[in-house]
């Protein structure tokens, strides 16, 4: 294929059939691989957008961010294998502490870690008094993972598909009686925590009325009816607030892009309402809110703890707390490193994303 | 090359401009001329209704949190005969008399543990923004004034305590200082809220300092500062009385809005049962122990009060924090 | 399939599109446009007419405030609609526009009437490729395939002098220089072949030696074309050789109007004749000082009574002070002039001489004698040198 072919496929192809590759890896094949294709798949793109020297600034970021991770266990007072294997005899202790790295130079703890982590080493440590062993961190995050992930995915779709229209709507209605209204009620709804939205959800549709479970997980592959119902009420619980942040966002965003030059000039020719908001104003507008949303979802990777705890979903969430409640400081570690890695993915996708939204930018790198 | 020479008005040609030119038309005078606009003031920013319920809510919440042991209520503790579960403004003949928010799942008056609660929670909120905000604003101050290594330095650490998730850091930070605390303090009450407040201090610490070095760096660079710099002030001297009066108030307002994150936090950690210990109350502890009394349906009214003192709090916050912030607009210093 | 198909649509083949070719194009009756704002009524445009025949092109000069701009777009009808009321007949195609709500003037937008901003930087979509935003239009009036589209917004921007055009298809605006955006400007503004353009101040954000060749570009497009065009600006040597027919715009109002060739020689009212002195001229000596006009902008909220020129005008008497002017015709058939003292007659240069030899006009005095406290600072002595 020659350069001018390539270049003729119109630019939404890419980002959709890598969606679509990266889905269908992490539905039907493995988690894990879904996320490393997409990993490899931000990284062209920031290649593409913004270079190679972009790219050795992410590694070192991500270098910086797991060497912290790593040393977490150094910070703790005292000797951590009290807590982590608190009755096993002090040959066993010294000899966890020697496999962690603990009496090497700080360098070599780091490798080590660094080793456990992408083989998926590190572990739980449990002992029996004779033997000490444990359950591999990777293989509980191989089921907790994708059940954060869904609930971070259904809040924001439907954050988004709530917020965006509505945003829409008031930046167009702006200083009329129903913006005035939405702007209130997105107010309230953004200082209503999402605990107390899950409290009166569960009171009012799961014991008042049977509609959704109180709590509980039910697996897509199990039953897509019950996953659903499983889903529901926690995903609604965290997308209300977050559709009023959006709603908000765009709202003003939009707001200062409808008195741009270049939207009177496409009244000027003649477009419609709808064609001139949606083509024209949206995409300027577009940026507090997709960073706030690309935050969110590097956020959310943590998993919504407290959200995970009130309906007992096994996603990450969940097993860090127990992580901490258990004082499983390795496994703690793996965790805060994944959890970190992710915050630097999403803030990388934000810098793609802006690439991609505002062509100045393109050129300016 | 020479002017035009002076020439009598009379004798110049009796052109429109040459007479313009010796017209006094020139307005630049200061006075108001015919036709001619006139200065319009900027008009000032007043809060509006809202604000002044929210104050008058905040205001009604600090005085029963000060007023708590002398007001007429039962202590926090103390177990009422009969009141277990019972529902708000229940009126049926079982019901005890004077308890008009009903009762938790031990008996004790709803109302004396929200008021106890707010105590607890208000403390634990307000002591650790102020934590924040004192070390926080330092460092930010610092570091936005400073620039160079000092603000690299400093940049890059805030990005280190943010970059694991706030939760995760308090929980962390809570069970690492419990201990400790318990051992300097002895008192095991006092002691819970003390570990909180200063776990989630450092948690805001990053934030704080972030938000204090953007507007620093907004106000270090106008021309002020360069004078006083000029004049030969020392650093600290134009930090303290140049920089630092321009930048408290907005901070004033992201101080309001801290306070209400931080209630959420400590609601939060407080429901995931890594709170101060019971029966010590705060508002998310009362949700803690009312969980189960609102799945089974017996007695949601425990949780739901505890929500409502929350929300309308947090509401409060959050809209004294807007309106303040748009009284004393620093144009968006990338924040 | 979309109610496009309904509308009339042109056959992009033709040039000149079926239209009654007598009578006047776009004929204004006395529109008023107020703004409602917290100080008071802004009265941007108060009172003008023009009429204004296919193929000519009408120059509108007036200073910032003068109610230019905002007279262009209440005539296409580009005001936003709170706060602003509008007032007046405006008759495009002998139908009346005026009072056309937006869904309508959809249809007028692009295909009948097309404006050129003032600004390319800011006019155009930063984040749309140049292509796009032609074809866009296009596609929507105009009843034809994509790939049909494309090929006239080729020949398009090539038709406006713009080098690679097929690269430029599918840049976006910051890769382009001021001149080129703005020649894309006119190409949009220009695609579905309008009947009347409006060029905005089309040169002001643009190098003096762009500025010749974008006008050339204006002026080229418009015969080839047969459009009428309203080149609106303050800067009275663009109108000129360039104009059939000059307004020009105080403080809301039209104050004189005529034949351009008539207006630059035998202007009639003080400001025309200001405007034109304060022209540099080439065979003045060097280091000649600019004559400027003195004074304010005038007020648009609360008006005075009388002439509004009045309080910078040299030749100002007590009855311009009083009682406004009205608009009367000169000798020479389509001008008109709105002054009670014009340059070059009697009356006007007596009111000259009166006000040399006091040192002061009326308008000074009437303001003094209302602020009585300043009056020993108002005069100053002798020349303002």
């Amino acid at each position: 294929m020659n350069r001018a072919s390539l270049r003729d496929i119109p630019t939404w192809v890419w980002p959709v059939a890598t969606g679509v590759l990266v889905l269908g890896l992490f539905l039907f094949v493995s988690p894990i691989a879904g996320l490393v294709v997409l990993g490899v798949a931000l990284m062209a793109a920031v290649v593409v957008f913004s270079g190679w020297r972009r790219v050795v600034q992410i590694f070192v970021v991500i270098l910086v961010v797991t060497f912290f991770a790593s040393m977490l266990i150094r910070f703790l007072p005292g000797d951590p294998t009290d807590a982590l294997i608190g009755f096993a005899t002090p040959e066993q202790k010294a000899e966890v502490r020697d496999d962690l790295g603990l009496n090497d130079p700080v360098y070599v703890q780091y490798g080590g870690f660094l080793k456990d982590f992408f083989t998926g080493e590190t572990r739980y440590y449990q002992s029996s008094g004779r033997a000490i062993g444990g359950q591999k961190v990777w293989d509980r995050l191989g089921t907790a993972l994708p059940v954060s992930l869904q609930l971070m995915l259904y809040a924001q779709i439907l954050a988004l598909a709530f917020a965006l229209p509505i945003g829409i709507l008031a930046a167009y209605r702006a200083g009329t009686r129903l913006d005035k209204g939405l702007n209130t009620a997105a107010f309230a709804l953004l200082s209503l925590p999402n605990f107390v939205l899950a409290y009166i959800l569960i009171y009012w549709l799961a014991v008042q009325n049977d509609v959704f479970p109180t709590s509980g997980y039910t697996e897509f592959g199990e039953s897509i009816g019950e996953h659903f119902k499983s889903m529901v009420l926690p995903s609604v619980s965290l997308a209300v607030g977050q559709i009023a942040i959006y709603m908000r966002l765009l709202r003003s965003d939009m707001i200062q892009t409808l008195q741009e030059d270049f939207i009177t000039m496409a009244r000027a020719k003649g477009l419609s309402t709808r064609r001139i908001l949606l083509r024209h104003a949206l995409r300027p507008s577009s940026f507090s809110l997709l960073t706030v949303a690309a935050i969110n979802l590097g956020a959310l990777i943590g998993g919504a703890v407290i959200l995970e705890v009130i309906f007992q979903l096994p996603g990450i969430g969940l097993l860090l707390f127990q992580a901490i409640n258990e004082q499983q400081y390795v496994a703690l570690q793996t965790f805060v490193g994944i959890i970190a890695l992710a915050y630097v993915f999403a803030n990388v996708a934000v810098d793609v994303l802006y690439s991609v939204l505002d062509p100045r930018i393109r050129s300016a790198r | 090359m020479p002017d035009r020479p002076e020439t009598p008005v009379a004798e110049r040609e009796l052109t429109a401009d040459a007479v313009a030119e010796v017209l006094p038309i020139d307005a630049g005078l200061g006075i108001p001329m015919a036709g001619v606009e006139a200065d319009e003031g900027i008009a000032k920013k007043k809060l509006g209704v809202g604000a002044w319920v929210a104050i008058a809510w905040l205001v009604l919440l600090l005085l029963a949190c000060l007023l708590a042991p002398i007001l007429p209520i039962d202590g926090y503790k103390e177990r009422v005969d009969g009141l277990s579960r019972q529902q708000p403004f229940c009126n049926a003949a079982d019901c005890v008399a004077g308890h008009p928010l009903g009762g938790d799942a031990l008996g004790r008056d709803m109302i004396s543990r929200l008021v106890y609660g707010a105590r607890n929670s208000l403390f634990i909120g307000i002591g650790s923004v102020s934590i924040g905000i004192i070390v926080g604003g330092f460092l930010g101050l610092f570091a936005g004034y400073r620039r160079g290594r000092i603000d690299n330095v400093i940049v890059a650490a805030m990005d280190v305590m943010l970059s694991v998730p706030a939760l995760i850091l308090a929980l962390s930070l809570t069970i690492f200082f419990e201990a400790r605390v318990q051992e300097v303090l002895n008192r095991k009450e006092t002691a819970g809220r003390v570990t909180l407040t200063l776990a989630l201090g450092i948690i805001a610490i990053p934030t704080l300092a972030r938000i204090t070095r953007a507007n620093t760096l907004v106000w270090s660079q106008r021309e002020f500062v360069t004078a006083a710099r000029a004049q030969g002030a020392k650093d600290f001297r134009i930090m303290f009385r140049e920089v630092l009066p321009n930048v408290v108030p907005s901070m004033a307002a992201i101080a309001l809005l801290a306070v209400a994150v931080v209630v959420i936090a400590e609601a939060s950690i407080s429901i995931l049962g890594a709170g101060i210990d019971l029966p010590a109350p705060t508002w998310g502890n009362i949700i803690f122990e009312g969980v189960g009394d609102l799945t089974s349906g017996d007695a949601p009214h425990i949780v739901f009060e505890a929500s409502a003192a929350i929300f309308l709090t947090v509401l409060s916050l959050n809209y004294l924090g807007d309106a303040v912030r748009a009284k004393f607009d620093v144009r968006e210093s990338g924040v | 399939m979309s109610p496009r198909r309904q509308r009339k649509s042109l056959d992009t083949d033709e040039r000149f599109p079926s239209a009654p070719l007598e009578g006047a194009l776009l004929e204004v009756t006395d529109i008023k446009t107020h703004f409602r704002s917290p100080r008071g009524l802004v009265r941007a445009v108060d009172g003008v007419s023009f009429s204004l025949e296919r193929g000519r092109t009408l120059g509108i000069v007036g200073e910032s405030g003068s109610g230019k701009t905002v007279l262009s777009r209440s005539i296409m009808g580009l005001l936003p609609k709170k706060n602003v009321i509008r007032d007046g007949s405006i008759r495009f195609e002998n139908r009346e526009i005026g009072n056309l709500g937006p869904d309508e003037m959809r249809n007028i937008w692009g295909s009948q009437m097309a404006m050129v901003f003032q600004d390319p930087m800011t006019a155009l979509n930063p984040v749309m490729r140049v292509g796009k935003q032609i074809t866009e239009s296009l596609l929507y009036h105009l009843d034809i395939s994509k790939s049909y589209a494309e090929e006239l917004a080729l020949a398009l921007l090539a038709s406006v002098g713009i080098p690679e055009p097929q690269r430029r298809l599918r840049e976006y605006p910051h890769q382009l220089s001021g001149g080129m955006r703005q020649r894309v400007m006119i190409a949009i503004a220009l695609a579905c072949g309008p009947k009347l353009l409006f060029a905005d101040e089309p040169t002001t954000a643009l190098d003096v030696t762009v500025q010749a060749q974008i006008l050339d570009l204006l002026q080229a497009q418009q015969s080839e074309r047969f459009m009428a065009m309203i080149l609106v600006t303050h800067d009275l040597g663009v109108v000129a050789g360039r104009a059939d027919d000059i307004a020009v715009m105080y403080a809301g109002k039209v104050v004189e109007k005529g034949p351009a060739r008539v207006l630059f020689t035998d202007m009639k009212m003080p400001y025309t004749e200001a405007l034109l002195q304060s022209i540099p001229k080439i065979d003045d000596k060097s280091h000649t000082r600019l004559r400027v006009i003195g004074g304010r902008p005038p007020a648009l909220i609360n008006p005075p009574p009388g002439c509004r020129f009045a309080a910078r005008c040299p030749y100002a008497q007590p009855k311009c002070v009083e009682e406004e002017p009205p608009l009367l015709p000169a000798s020479t058939p389509g001008h008109e002039f709105r002054c009670w003292f014009p340059v070059g007659t009697p009356e006007g240069q007596a009111a000259l001489e009166r006000n040399a030899a006091a040192g002061t006009t009326a308008a000074v005095e009437a303001a003094v004698a209302g602020d009585g406290a300043n009056a020993a600072a108002a005069v100053p002595s002798g020349g303002s040198d």
